[in-house]
């Protein structure tokens, strides 16, 4: 057997190494970083025999620098498909904006809504998209305050004559921005007023610069 | 148990966009297919873990992906009091009918999503989201676009895709051929996308590149045609020298002096074969003329005569500016710069080159070999003010600089 094959592996290395060093021509690897940075998973396409990977494999062993502490994992080795590695979900939250005046009119289409938001609720945790959810009462319970020089102040509300209102938060776990906007549009307030889909802070990414 | 979940995951890996592909054929529904995988996987990562993993997992997923569709679908209807939209009256499909028409499903997902329908931005943004399984935020990040932009891209292209005026099948032969095209035109941009940056961001960018290439070899085994083989082996020709393009700065190194040794010979080797094959259907179109010349330009003794060869009939098949001018430039490789210089006036003459800044590079460089300076100067600043890339900038200074 000779054709392209799949694999993918983990190694745990202590110092910086490169795949395309350790493996040569005809390698071409991902490297992605886990962990404290000394573990290294990658997936890569590699056109050898099985035999001919297993002396990739004791090559990249010989090829390490002898103090280093190493440990490799194949996980899985098949034919090469054109595939693409799985992340982990990312998490966003969904605000929910609408006009109480429309949700609460008692019209068929707003009863409606908060029917379907019943049931919905149950389908979406069982498609184990949703963290967490939080429908919200009127701003009129709310209480808003601010500290200016350590003095904290309140003011009811707000009252907003603004028609939207936050009336409702859903945090989802999803494979990609529109895969959050798919499971978002399920949400039956966004019939009535709108959903804003918000990525998570990512702390790995640097600051905005505004 | 967490063998189990590495091999979910491993499943995830290769089998979600055949699994999704499968499902848009036998559902009638982009949507409803893409919710049907997730919940497919959902199940089965429940249910693997305590009851073994399935025979045939791609089976298995698209079974249960199409059951929990028509199960989600039944109850939508029973509440809203409508007919079900799906396709379910028909049977079930059996195992060996998924297995073995998953290729031409994979296939119909390609045609798709690179319908000529779909605006050119759209057509790159599906194919590498729904063939190619990157996520919106990597496919903004690689694009250098914000991710609402590509979000909004995808939603629209969608928008379309359920209007149900784009089918989900392989084309006619009548029409296979230009359906083809748009497929590898896709293909090219995101590998072009991906290579012709050199600077910032310069990882991800990279990344482009891998999956165009991957894409490419999906499509050669797909569908073997002497277009696509002659695509890929202009990819891996490009990729295989990748490496050299710019030195640890980041600047530009000019082909001539690019470190060979490091040159990626196995995709070199890739590529010939590819080029043999689909020479020896003798059908020949752009890409494998394109790729032609790139593999002769690899090798250690040039040969432009035949390169300028290749040049002539790719002018014949596909002329563009941009071809003539390569042309041009090969005719100067041949013959020298006085007769390079004649071919490549000529190539500006007759028009679409007013803003392409390699135009005027190649101008200058016939100017700077027959030692006309102050000719040769000019070309550069035209070519400088036209060109957007911060090392083919710094190249260009040097330039004239030196001169």
């Amino acid at each position: 057997m000779s054709a392209w094959q799949f694999v993918t592996g983990a190694v745990s290395i202590g110092g910086e190494l490169t795949y395309h060093r350790l493996f040569g021509e005809g390698f071409t690897a991902n490297e992605e970083e886990i962990g404290g940075g000394d573990v290294t998973t990658f997936n890569a396409v590699v056109r050898a025999s099985s035999d001919e990977h297993g002396q990739r494999r004791s090559r990249l062993r010989r090829n390490l620098p002898s103090n280093e502490k190493i440990d490799i994992w194949m996980v899985e080795i098949g034919q090469a498909q054109p595939t693409t590695r799985r992340r982990s979900p990312m998490k966003y939250a969904c605000l929910i904006y609408f006009d109480p005046k429309k949700a609460f009119d008692g019209s068929p289409e707003a009863e409606s809504v908060i029917c379907d938001s019943m049931n919905q609720d149950l389908e979406m945790r069982k498609g184990g998209h949703v963290v967490y959810e939080a429908p919200l009462q009127l701003p009129e319970q709310a209480i808003t305050l601010t500290v200016r020089d350590g003095k904290m102040s309140t003011t009811d509300g707000p009252f907003v004559e603004a028609r939207e209102m936050l009336g409702g938060i859903v945090v989802l776990e999803a494979r990609d921005l529109n895969d959050a906007v798919r499971i978002a549009a399920t949400i039956p307030h966004a019939r009535l007023g709108s959903v804003e889909v918000r990525p998570f802070v990512d702390f790995s990414k640097p600051r905005p610069k505004l | 148990m967490s063998e189990t979940r590495a091999h979910l995951e491993s499943v995830y890996r290769s089998e979600a966009r055949r699994v999704l592909a499968t499902l848009i054929r036998l559902l009638g529904s982009f949507d409803a297919a893409e919710e049907a995988m997730h919940e497919a996987f959902a199940v089965a990562a429940e249910q693997w873990p305590r009851d073994g993993v399935p025979h045939n997992p791609h089976a298995w997923l698209v079974s249960t992906g199409r059951f929990k569709a028509i199960d989600r679908r039944r109850r939508e209807a029973s509440l809203a009091r409508v007919a079900p939209e799906l396709a379910l009256d028909a049977d079930p499909p059996r195992l060996e009918e998924i297995v073995s028409r998953v290729e031409d499903d994979e296939l119909s997902l390609i045609f798709m999503c690179c319908h000529p329908d779909l605006a050119p931005d759209a057509r790159i943004a599906l194919t590498l989201r729904e063939v190619g399984g990157l996520t919106t935020e990597e496919i903004a990040r690689a694009y250098l676009v914000s991710p609402p932009t590509i979000a909004q891209r995808i939603v629209r292209a969608k928008t379309k895709l359920r209007a149900g005026k784009i089918p989900f099948e392989i084309p006619q032969s009548s029409e296979l051929t230009s359906r083809v095209e748009s497929v590898l035109q896709v293909i090219y941009l995101v590998f072009n996308e991906g290579y012709a940056t050199t600077d910032a961001a310069t990882v991800t960018r990279e990344d482009l590149c891998v999956e165009a290439i991957r894409l490419a070899r999906l499509l050669v085994h797909l569908l073997d045609d002497a277009e696509t083989r002659g695509l890929l082996a202009l990819l891996l020709i490009n990729d295989s020298r990748r490496a050299t393009r710019t030195d640890e700065n980041g600047d530009l190194v000019l082909f001539a002096v690019q470190d060979r040794a490091r040159w990626n010979q196995a995709l070199i080797r890739e590529a010939q074969t590819h080029i043999d094959h689909a020479l020896g259907t003798h059908r020949v179109g752009p890409y494998l003329l394109q790729a032609a010349i790139a593999s002769l330009q690899v090798e250690e003794r040039i040969d432009w005569t035949e390169i300028v060869g290749l040049y002539d009939v790719l002018a014949r098949v596909a002329p563009s500016p941009i071809v003539s001018l390569n042309r041009a430039v090969a005719i100067g490789m041949r013959d020298g710069p006085r007769a390079g210089l004649a071919s490549v006036e000529e190539a500006i003459a007759a028009g679409g080159l007013a803003t392409y800044h390699l135009a005027y590079a190649a101008l200058a460089d016939m100017h700077r070999q027959l030692g006309n300076g102050v000719a040769a100067r000019e070309a550069y600043e035209r070519a400088l003010q036209l060109a957007r890339q911060p090392a083919e900038q710094r190249f260009l200074r040097a330039r004239i600089a030196e001169l």
